[in-house]
């Protein structure tokens, strides 16, 4: 009767399977199996983030996202910055100390912190020039978010905000955010 | 008598609840499988090539059991893969817990400002839990005692 059981339950969950395939084939919303990611450097090390934006819209196909527009550096507010960080594609650079990134930070954010490196080392991060990036201090008291942004665009990024209100606004909304030293 | 009526009554009880509660946590997300996708992604336990997957067949699981709880079918195959995902989520959300991780749970909501990981999260999990293994339990007697002796 147990084997039984284990066979319909496995049954169970191949019928699931076949029926989320399908329904993801044709829903607007599906997206690829495979989940696209960009793989950056952090200390040395190798980590992937994923770029979760609904490349569904676009026909599944990674391949098919089309750059952005090029656009200046704009203001985004906790709002904008969740809808973001929630579509998925957008790699959020926290500027703050290593010390503050390590007590908390934005989930998936990378460290990039204004004070203690030099601008010249962000391109060890290994970001596309096309990526939406989205850089963030501690609220509207500092300014490393802007400087982050203004250099960015300089050197060429395209698709970049900065999100003015920071770790104090998103923290206070009690959104997603890991401790440590890992995106 | 009473007590194999009480025994029925509870059954069904758990069976439409827990069916009504599955159906209702899948039925956003099988609409918005890329926001489940970074939900997924927060827990850090998953390899990132394979958040979009899960996010697709996950729903699905969920629905279907919620269906199959409801109308009846294959009730025993249902509750043992509810029981199977619930103790996964809980083992998931403690270990969040244990991390440090301040995420959205994904349970029954997307939303960010919904429910974050928390003890009240495990509980209702386990709770869940307890629901899908008497059902088994309920379903497997009952074919004991069809079965000719």
């Amino acid at each position: 009767m147990l084997i039984h059981l284990l066979v319909r339950s496995f049954l169970f969950m191949m019928v699931c399977v076949v029926v989320a395939l399908l329904f993801n084939r044709i829903s607007p919303h599906g997206l690829s199996l495979l989940t696209r990611y960009r793989t950056v450097v952090v200390k040395g090390e190798d980590v992937k983030i994923p770029l979760l934006a609904e490349a569904a819209a676009s026909g599944r196909d990674a391949s098919a996202v089309e750059a952005p527009e090029s656009h200046p550096i704009a203001e985004i507010s906790l709002q904008d910055a969740i809808k973001l960080f929630q579509a998925g594609g957008a790699i959020f650079i926290d500027t703050r100390s290593a010390e503050k990134y390590r007590e908390g930070h934005i989930s998936g954010a990378l460290s990039f912190s204004i004070e203690e490196q030099e601008l010249d080392e962000f391109a060890v991060l290994n970001l596309d020039y096309t990526q939406k990036i989205v850089t963030y201090c501690d609220g509207e008291v500092c300014s490393q978010s802007i400087d982050l942004a203004l250099f960015l665009e300089e050197i060429g990024y395209y698709d970049v905000y900065y999100f003015l209100g920071g770790w104090q606004e998103w923290e206070a909304a009690n959104y997603p955010i890991i401790r440590g030293d890992r995106p | 008598m009473k007590k194999e009526i009480f025994s029925e009554g509870l059954y069904h009880t758990i069976r439409v609840v827990l069916g009504f509660l599955f159906l209702f946590a899948a039925i956003h997300k099988i609409f918005e499988p890329s926001k489940f996708a970074v939900v997924i992604y927060n827990y850090r336990v998953m390899p990132v090539e394979l958040l979009n997957l899960v996010a697709i067949i996950v729903p699905w699981i969920e629905i279907l059991v919620g269906m199959a709880l409801l109308i009846g079918v294959w009730v025993e195959a249902a509750a043992l893969v509810l029981s199977g995902m619930t103790l996964f989520f809980i083992v998931l959300i403690i270990s969040a817990i244990a991390r440090g991780l301040n995420i959205e749970c994904g349970c029954f909501s997307l939303d960010p400002e919904g429910s974050l990981v928390s003890w009240k999260r495990v509980l209702e999990d386990a709770l869940m839990l307890i629901g899908g293994v008497y059902l088994m339990i309920h379903q497997l007697r009952a074919q004991l005692r069809l079965q000719p002796k």
